[in-house]
């Protein structure tokens, strides 16, 4: 099919119409009668063919579905009354039956669901394969809904159930002294009895839910039927079929996988509860218990914590918003995606409308999901454990999931369960404080200079764009670089341990613990760890005795490879010192020296050093670590844990250990003790119990980190510390400490394009380690150990000073690793020596 | 023609790789060399500079030479690279602490040698600075070489001839006294008057510090040689005995031994050399040796052919390498 339309050449600007194959999808061309200069024109997704049909005012044949998103917009053509007194039925928590009676409208003319579909026969996998599926799952299910009829709970089982979900309570996480940091989930949901709901509101319930909640005895074969065949067809779980009774039974069981032994499970319960309680008395348990997000276990609860009214107080479009979480209350969350969960909303209202439910008009409707998404708007800074909880959260969540994880603890957190962990509250809490703070101030020290490199970026785009649309080249602009906003991004991480026993004290994953960025920085984010990474080359070549404090090493340009290959880094303020003896080298942070220290450790030792410091598994060494020579000043991504926990090493006298943060969890039914059964909870691989370092070596790094942490912005006296800024001050780190504590922080953007323009791990993290340790800091001791030697040396020629040498200063070296030969400052008369030592030749 | 250049292309993107492996292992070799042959290091380094077509490795090389020159105490050699902005800090920081200057007086010292070596010619400014700062002569020897270095000729002259006038002894005068002599040695006469003036007017100076002394002495020993009189001279040198006057008690057999050479006593010389300890950065000394070992046939021309082609032979001393090349032409002479 060839289409024609107009288009001015871009060279001699004359118009004429390119005769194109739109039909085939690629990059076509098409050359100017007048002047012959070829264009071309990317119709590699039929997208000229679309544009040309936009323009001419042709319609698809078959327009797209409207989305979720779009279907909750759209206005509902009837608007059918809603009724708003409350249900005058007499709700008892006995046996008898209620005379409440369903909606009949609620089975008639029910629409399709409005999701979005693949076109059935590309789902199909083959109508024999459909047949054997279904009917092998068939036959199972009879089977085993035959033998689960044949043996149904007992009373006293399903009592105990009942007394349990009863006495349920929020899981606790305390700190190292056994205080209270924070609770995961409520501690006590409120209740209300089912009077108190507004008749719509059951009604509302029970259409989404269970629509023949009052018919069936607690299950409905045929929906499981259905659900099991559905599922058998798409292959994957898709479609559950639980009536409001088993879901009871399910938030009764705790038990939320998705599997045929749940369902069993659940139906045994339902059926008992449905024997054992009336259908208003199960109803009302599950309207009080039910979870529905951010820690809420029942409706009142969610309505106070969403909207800050009582049920009764709801508008239908704010009940209607709670009733959609229900099926996933993260994922439909209105503090997570509000769009999602509006899509769901407007889905629901449809069906409700289509089933000719009572529900407001379109335009009250509107009205209502305007002030929905105002109050969702307010949820931006609140948290998954609610707005009271404000300390400690980083810890309780990565505890939380852990224990999830592992089955250790229900995802509902309401385990009754005490979670002790290593946190310091005390420490904790000025991390966090004085984190935020730091963050803020960096916003705003560098607002101006971040604001300077997004103009840059938006006028490259801007050029680009320009560029691409003056090519006549219809090119897709995406994965282009965009500017970020000047205020906002820029993040900060800290987690503090104890060297001695690996204890975390201090977990802050990020400036706050937003609903919409919970990621923990300090555990789940690898970045480039710059120079931060260099007392580790330095530490390996000390303990192979390839080089020792005093000796010089070259800060002078470094060219490897030759031509279009050659690899010349640079120090960070872009020049060379010349020669400078090792420790200067490491408290100056220079790239070159560090580089060629790590050439002189060799592949295999500087492998042999990141897999006994950073990776102790294979697998993770094979991962994650490449070896080049840009690995000595710092190209390979480590978490803020791992480098804290590596560097503890130097302050625990070579040793390296597991990082803990859960000591034990009680529970009502068993307790646990963490610190030895799960030695890898922080996600890293065990230690070897391998000494890394001997003691003399390991206070001979001491005594190097002394000199660079004074050097390193921290402004502690005796702190032991580096500092590290990866390539364009993208990752600024700090990691150092004192005897009793060990910090890393990281300030850097969670989006890796992004840099801190002129930024330093000095001027940003190592400020606010300074400022976290300073209160009660204890300094490192030195002590200098058997097989250590203290000796005077030149720092000039890198030799033992001599006795008059003017630049002497005191160095300790490894016994058997120290300088030779002494240097000649002072020792002879230079006034008078000037022809020997100058090196006049004698002759002419 | 397209197969000439075809040919020219395949020869070109062949030696591409190849010159460029080349060059980084001629680099390689110079700082190899640094320690065992600190001189021919520098040369080498100096030479790559020079040829290299890398823009990387010539500023690696210039850095590496530059701070070579600075470990061998060689400041003379680094002052062209001194003035440049990558190194004028470090230089100045060198020159200080060589000199114990202030950094403000070393900085000083040094743009007035930039301007006289400028100017070509020695700036008043540079001996005022020198004149009114009592410095030593460690620092005049440096100002007199550095503009040798930049082809003035009158160098020596920055040394003002008050310091014969002034009455009171001193160390530093005294020191300055032997400078000027060792700059004035063509006229022997006046320098033999002079050594002898020092010797009676600073005779308890020179008994009281031994470095000067030897000094003096070595440089007593020098003029008997210029004057062709070998015994005073061998008198000369065997009274520089111990520590302090090593150096020149070594230059002093040196010297003999050239004059001895010059005269074509070739087994005589090549005797007081035999044993002497030479360090790598003596270029002269091996030269010389290696030279008279060829002229008493211990080792083959070839050897010392080899050595004149080695990349510091041009910073032996022009007297030496005439020696050379003179045994070099009496060699192949009896060989053709």
């Amino acid at each position: 099919m060839r289409h024609a339309f107009e288009h001015a050449c871009r060279r001699c600007t004359a118009v004429f119409s390119p005769a194109l194959e739109l039909d085939n999808f690629s990059v076509l061309t098409a050359a100017c009668p007048h002047c012959g200069y070829a264009h071309g024109y990317d119709n590699r997704e039929g997208k000229i063919l679309r544009l040309l049909r936009e323009k001419q005012g042709l319609t698809e044949s078959h327009p797209e579905p409207a989305t979720p998103v779009e279907a909750a917009l759209t206005p509902p053509p009837e608007p059918p009354a809603l009724e708003t007194e409350p249900a005058t039925i007499p709700w008892t928590t006995t046996a008898v039956e209620p005379e409440y009676q369903a909606p009949e409208s609620f089975e008639q003319n029910e629409p399709e669901i409005t999701r979005e579909r693949e076109p059935w026969r590309s789902r199909l996998p083959g109508i024999r394969q459909v047949v054997f599926v279904a009917s092998t799952l068939a036959t199972l299910l009879v089977v085993a809904v035959m033998v689960m009829q044949a043996i149904p709970v007992s009373d006293e089982e399903a009592k105990g159930y009942l007394a349990q979900l009863k006495s349920r309570e929020a899981d606790v996480v305390l700190d190292r002294n056994g205080h209270e940091l924070n609770r995961l989930g409520v501690s006590g949901s409120e209740k209300a009895l089912l009077t108190d709901y507004p008749r719509w509101q059951i009604d509302t319930l029970l259409f989404a839910e269970d629509k023949n909640f009052f018919h069936h005895h607690g299950v409905e074969y045929t929906a499981i039927l259905r659900a099991v065949l559905n599922n058998a067809l798409r292959l994957r779980y898709a479609q559950g079929a639980s009536t409001i009774t088993q879901q009871l039974a399910r938030i009764m069981l705790q038990n939320r996988q998705k599997n045929i032994l749940r369902k069993l499970s659940e139906i045994r319960l339902a059926r008992a509860l449905e024997s054992q309680l009336s259908k208003p008395k199960i109803l009302e348990l599950y309207m009080n218990h039910v979870y529905l997000g951010h820690g809420n276990y029942s409706f009142p609860s969610a309505a106070k914590f969403y909207y800050d009214k009582t049920p009764a107080e709801l508008t239908y479009n704010e009940f209607l918003s709670i009733v959609a979480l229900i099926p996933s209350p993260e994922r439909y969350s209105p503090l997570r995606n509000g769009r999602r969960l509006a899509g769901r909303m407007g889905a629901l209202y449809e069906r409700m409308r289509a089933a000719g439910a009572k529900i407001p008009d379109a335009a009250a409707y509107q009205a209502g999901m305007a002030a929905v998404t105002t109050q969702a708007e307010r949820f931006s800074t609140e948290t998954a454990f609610g707005s009271k909880s404000r300390v400690a959260l980083w810890p309780a969540q990565y505890a939380r999931d852990f224990l999830t994880q592992r089955h250790i603890l229900s995802g509902e957190n309401q385990n009754s369960a005490r979670v002790y962990t290593t946190i310091d509250a005390e420490l904790q809490a000025r991390a966090e404080a004085l984190l935020a703070k730091h963050v803020q101030n960096a916003r705003q020290n560098f607002r101006s200079v971040i604001r300077s490199a997004d103009q840059k970026e938006i006028r490259l785009k801007k050029k680009l764009q320009n560029a691409v649309l003056d090519s006549g080249l219809l090119l897709d602009l995406g994965g282009l670089p965009v500017a970020r906003e000047a205020d906002g991004g820029l993040q900060a991480a800290l987690i503090a341990l104890s060297p001695r026993t690996g204890e975390i004290l201090a977990m802050v994953g990020g400036e706050s613990f937003q609903s919409k960025n919970q990621l923990n920085r300090t555990v789940q984010m690898r970045r480039q760890t710059g120079s931060a990474i260099k007392p580790f080359i330095y530490a390996k070549a000390f303990s192979q005795h390839l080089i020792h404090a005093a000796t010089l090493i070259d800060d002078t340009p470094y060219v490897v490879g030759s031509g279009s290959k050659t690899w010349a880094p640079e120090n960070i303020n872009g020049g060379f010192e010349g020669p400078m003896p090792a420790r200067d080298a490491l408290a100056k942070s220079r790239n070159i020296p560090a580089i060629r220290v790590g050439r002189l450790v060799g592949r295999d030792g500087v492998t042999e050093l990141f897999s006994d410091f950073f990776f102790q598994s294979e697998n993770a060494l094979s991962e994650r670590f490449a070896y080049d020579e840009t690995v000595a000043i710092g190209t390979i991504s480590l978490s803020p844990l791992e480098m804290a926990r590596a560097f503890s090493v130097f302050l625990n006298n070579g040793f390296l250990n597991d990082p803990l943060l859960i000591t034990r969890v009680e529970s009502a039914e068993k307790s646990a003790d963490m610190r030895k059964t799960h030695v890898d909870q922080l996600g890293l691989t065990a230690a070897s119990k391998d000494r890394l370092l001997s003691q003399a070596e390991a206070q001979l790094m001491l005594s190097l980190l002394k000199s660079s942490g004074k050097k390193s912005g921290a402004g502690v006296s005796g702190i032991v510390g580096k500092t590290g800024t990866s390539s364009e001050s993208r990752d600024l780190w700090f990691v150092g400490g004192g005897k009793e504590i060990v910090v890393a922080v990281w300030f850097g953007y969670d989006d890796m394009r992004y840099a801190i323009p002129g930024a330093t791990g000095s001027a940003l993290a190592a400020k606010l380690a300074g400022d976290f340790l300073r209160p009660g800091f204890k300094p490192a001791d030195f002590k200098l150990q058997p097989g250590m030697v203290r000796l005077r040396v030149c720092p000039l020629t890198g030799r033992t000073a001599s006795e008059s040498c003017p630049h002497a200063r005191s160095e300790v070296f490894l016994s058997g690793v120290v300088p030779e030969g002494e240097c000649l400052h002072g020792i002879s008369d230079e006034q008078s020596d000037f022809m020997a030592v100058m090196g006049e030749s004698q002759f002419r | 023609m397209n197969f000439t250049l075809g040919r020219f292309c395949f020869f070109f993107f062949c030696l591409l790789p190849v010159a460029g492996i080349a060059a980084a292992s001629a680099h390689a070799k110079a700082l190899a060399l640094r320690e065992r042959d600190p001189i021919e290091a520098e040369a080498l380094l100096a030479r790559f500079v020079k040829e290299t077509g890398s823009d990387k490795l010539r500023r690696a090389a210039r850095y590496d030479l530059f701070y070579l020159r600075l470990s061998n105490n060689r400041l003379v050699e680094a002052f062209g690279q001194g003035l440049s902005d990558s190194f004028r800090r470090k230089y100045r920081e060198a020159v200080s602490m060589r000199f114990n200057l202030t950094p403000k007086q070393a900085s000083r010292l040094i743009g007035r040698l930039e301007k006289a070596c400028g100017e070509k010619e020695i700036s008043d400014s540079l001996a005022a600075f020198l004149s009114s700062g009592q410095y030593g002569a460690a620092v005049y020897e440096f100002a007199i070489r550095t503009m040798q270095n930049c082809q003035i000729e009158s160098a020596a002259e920055i040394l003002s001839p008050e310091i014969w006038a002034a009455k009171a002894a001193s160390e530093r005068r005294l020191a300055l006294k032997l400078l000027k002599i060792r700059y004035s040695l063509d006229d022997a006469a006046l320098a033999t008057e002079q050594l002898a003036n020092i010797a009676t007017v600073d005779a308890e100076l020179l008994a009281a510090t031994p470095v000067l002394s030897a000094q003096h002495i070595l440089l007593q020993a020098r003029v008997a040689l210029a004057q062709g009189d070998l015994s005073l001279a061998d008198s000369h040198c065997k009274a520089l005995v111990g520590r302090h006057a090593k150096s020149q008690r070594e230059a002093c057999r040196f010297l003999t031994a050239f004059h001895l050479a010059e005269n074509e006593q070739f087994t005589e010389a090549y005797k007081l050399l035999q044993a002497v300890e030479i360090a790598p950065s003596q270029i002269d000394y091996r030269l010389m040796r290696l030279t008279l070992a060829v002229a008493v046939k211990r080792v083959g021309v070839s050897k010392l052919q080899k050595f004149t082609r080695r990349a510091s032979y041009r910073y032996s001393a022009a007297s030496v390498r005439a020696l050379a090349e003179k045994i070099i032409a009496g060699e192949n002479k009896t060989q053709n």
